[in-house]
């Protein structure tokens, strides 16, 4: 599901576009799939309807989604570089992660450190 | 477009409103928030056309053949309307008034309602969604909401905002919202209006504000940034600042803020002035 951060300077509309991205991109959203009308979308979360068909219209113009007249929204990402979006969405991530853990006092080597031990399971 | 020009009212003596001006746009959700006593359901029953200005004049912009108030939905702080008679009886007046057809009362009867029981016996939560039922009905281009909403419990709030993004996609009416509580309605709203006791203090759209407010904890603060206000809290200096502009010196943590904590803020400044 979808979550608003109430205390992000980001737009709404633009925090639904980045993790409707982010479904598409790890494949839990497929190729075709119908996404949920404008109506349903403001509903189920509480936001305005006005900010659900700006968050379709930008991935529209990103590519990520195509409307097809009376029938919805679907995944469309035919001819997109969804490895690139990885790409961009994996640096984010990083940065956000750096930030945090350099934020504690944690210098490059003991932050490097920390994830090996992470990545080979221990503590 | 509704537009209030050089609008003032008094009670009584005592002036409420001055040379207000303001336009909504169709399509627009804004919230009018302030102390209270600075006549923000006043603006309400102005709209409404429950009251009328002293001065200065209302512009809705609907069609010239229809009645304007079949074009407003307007759900008072104080539900007084219909008491004595049943949900239906109710609609089928309402729809009479008007000469549409009347509310099929659906998300009343969605939310347990007895539509053959009188309104006065039914509970607070229940005649807010029977009346919000009613007056959404006309198919209103200018929605006026006043308080209420707190008296309803979090599943009928749930099908009252069913219906309100119903009608927000269907008609893209104006809605003007007052009195909520922000973290309800925080993402429906694309406009806030703070009023004081000068009139308007800030008119912005919510993007911006969010993106523009940041809380600065810091011992000594010393900055062009426009500080809003400066508080104490736990011992510490907390500085919230609205438009915030990044790289700033000597500003090394700025805390975004959610849309209570702006407005508390400003609430705040407002009563130390």
């Amino acid at each position: 599901m979808y979550q608003i951060d109430q205390r992000s300077p980001v737009p709404v509309y633009e925090q639904l576009a980045r993790q409707i991205e982010r479904h598409i991109v790890s494949g839990d959203l497929a190729d075709g799939q119908k996404l949920p009308s404008i109506r349903e979308l403001a509903s189920a979360l509480r936001i305005n309807p006005n900010t659900v068909a700006k968050t379709y219209r930008q991935l529209e113009n990103e590519g990520l989604v195509s409307s097809r007249k009376g029938l919805g929204i679907f995944v469309s990402v035919r001819g997109m570089d969804l490895d690139g979006s990885r790409d961009k969405l994996f640096a984010e991530l990083t940065d956000d992660y750096v930030r945090k853990a350099t934020g504690l006092g944690m210098e490059g080597n003991e932050i490097i450190q920390g994830l090996t031990r992470r990545l080979k399971g221990g503590k | 477009m509704v537009s209030m020009k050089g609008i003032s009212f008094a009670y009584g003596s005592k002036d409420i409103i001055r040379d207000l001006n303001l336009e909504f746009s169709p399509g627009e959700t804004l919230m009018i928030t302030g102390p209270n006593g600075v006549g923000k359901s006043t603006i309400l029953r102005l709209l409404a056309g429950v009251l009328l200005p002293s001065s200065g004049s209302i512009e809705y912009g609907f069609p010239k053949s229809t009645d304007p108030r079949s074009r407003i939905a307007y759900l008072p702080d104080s539900l007084s309307f219909y008491r004595s008679m049943t949900p239906l009886e109710a609609a089928a007046f309402h729809a009479g008034i008007f000469g549409t057809e009347p509310s099929g009362l659906d998300i009343a009867r969605k939310a347990g309602v007895d539509v053959d029981r009188r309104i006065s016996e039914l509970s607070l939560g229940q005649r807010v969604i029977v009346q919000l039922s009613i007056i959404l009905s006309t198919g209103p281009d200018l929605v006026l909401i006043d308080e209420v909403l707190h008296s309803v419990d979090p599943y009928l709030r749930g099908l009252l905002f069913q219906e309100l993004v119903r009608v927000m996609e269907e008609r893209a009416p104006t809605m003007v919202l007052v009195n909520l509580s922000f973290s309800e309605v925080e993402n429906l709203v694309d406009r806030v209006i703070f009023m004081g006791v000068e009139g308007i203090r800030l008119d912005e759209s919510v993007d911006l504000l969010k993106a523009g407010a940041r809380l600065i904890e810091a011992d000594d603060f010393s900055s062009d940034l426009p500080v809003v206000l400066c508080r104490e809290v736990l011992g510490r200096k907390q500085f919230v600042v609205y438009p915030f502009t990044a790289g700033q010196e000597g500003v090394e943590k700025a805390h975004p803020m959610d849309l209570t904590e702006i407005m508390t803020a400003f609430m705040e400044a407002e009563y130390n002035a």
